[in-house]
């Protein structure tokens, strides 16, 4: 009955769909790394340091002392505002920023844990991760919210609207 | 992942629902079979003083779990000029209860139009239908054997669907577990043509 499935609501489509969530969980991973990878590589050249994995996720690597930690810090706080965009692009969702966001940041947790094999007990990692978290939340939903919010043209649809 | 997890948990615990209507002529007992209905299939649901019962303006609304599947019942007003809303439901439903009293000779004739009316219908082919001979608990009321040639006379219009015709009685509580049972029976096996709508996740 094509009239049954019309009435559970053809506004928007909001039933459970994992493969959408698991990719765009994927999607953010790839592209979170892979901006993070050349921010820290531009941040290596600057600061004519070697380039090496362990910057991403060596969180001995961590620390205000030189310019070297310093620059990696930079990366990963510009890569949170970039984080807010892909989120913004990927997810698009105001509600759902905050799970994707904790949901990038708990699989870095777990990559760094299986990289250093063993568990990240530094202040300066935890305080860092949770504050690009949080970034990455926050101006991922003001992003999304903005358009959410924007007027819905109803001029151009066209005679029959379903609301 | 929090709503990749939740969303599968909903997913397990999901039931399909199914919605059915309760018809039939004002003061048949539509509304107390409903009562009835919710106090046999919902635990520690306090069973209503069948006296504070009053006439239905609008609709009831009764939800139950059964065979694991969930009705959403629909009794709505029986009154004449309450009956033009009846057809605004028949898209959505999923079956039929219709409810005859049986202690009311002078309206069966009435209540067999009203009836005929409504089986006939497009909206509503194929669609499970119990028909209900109620009150009988009171002694002088029509059987079984009395009601169904009376329901029966219109075999075209009924088609190929599934019907019954069975006694209750909705202030005992008679007769209303088995309707209810092959009523959930019927409306699985026509889910093929009548899918269960299911609930919307609002994610
Ligand atoms: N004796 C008897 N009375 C009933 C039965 N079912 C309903 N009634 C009475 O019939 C009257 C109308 O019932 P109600 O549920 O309001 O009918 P509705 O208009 O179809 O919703 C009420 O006074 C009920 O007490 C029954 O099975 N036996
Ligand atoms: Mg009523």
């Amino acid at each position: 009955m094509s009239k049954i499935k019309k009435f559970s609501g053809s506004f928007r489509y909001t039933q459970w769909d994992p493969c959408l969530i698991i990719f765009q969980i994927v999607a953010m991973q790839s592209v979170m790394y892979l901006s993070l990878s050349l921010l820290v590589a531009i941040m290596q050249d600057l600061t004519g340091s070697t380039r090496t994995l362990d910057h991403l996720f060596e969180y001995h690597e961590l620390h205000i002392v030189d310019n070297e930690g310093r620059a990696v810090i930079l990366a990963f706080v510009f890569n949170a505002v970039i984080g807010a965009f892909a989120l913004w692009m990927i997810v698009g969702r105001t509600k759902l920023c905050l799970d994707f966001s904790c949901t990038y940041h708990g699989l870095h947790l777990i990559a760094c844990w299986y990289y250093n094999g063993s568990f990240p007990t530094t202040f300066s990692w935890w305080t860092l991760n949770i504050a690009c978290g949080a970034i990455m939340c926050v101006a991922g939903e003001f992003l999304c919210l903005r358009t959410e919010l924007q007027a819905i043209p109803l001029s151009n649809i066209g005679a029959k609207v379903d609301l | 992942m929090y709503t990749l997890l939740h969303g599968f948990y909903k997913y397990i615990i999901q039931k399909d629902e199914y919605c059915v209507l309760i018809l039939g002529l004002d003061n048949a007992g539509k509304t107390t079979y409903l009562e009835a209905t919710k106090t046999k299939f919902t635990k520690k649901y306090k069973a209503m003083n069948p006296n504070r019962i009053t006439t239905t303006v609008g609709l009831n609304i009764g939800k139950i779990d059964v065979n694991g599947v969930r009705l959403n019942f629909w009794d709505l007003g029986g009154q004449q000029e309450l009956q033009s809303l009846w057809d605004k439901y028949y898209a959505e439903c999923h079956a039929v209860i219709y409810i005859v009293d049986s202690s009311d000779r002078d309206r069966v004739s009435e209540s067999k139009e009203t009836f005929d009316r409504m089986i006939s219908s497009e909206h509503l082919a194929g669609v499970p239908l119990l028909v209900l001979a109620n009150k009988q608990d009171i002694p002088d009321c029509m059987g079984v054997h009395t009601v169904k040639p009376i329901f029966n006379q219109n075999a075209h219009l009924i088609g190929a669907r599934d019907i019954m015709l069975m006694a209750t009685s909705a202030l005992t509580g008679d007769g209303v577990d088995e309707g209810i049972r092959w009523l959930v029976d019927c409306i699985k096996r026509n889910s093929v043509d009548r899918p269960p709508r299911n609930h919307d996740d609002n994610l």
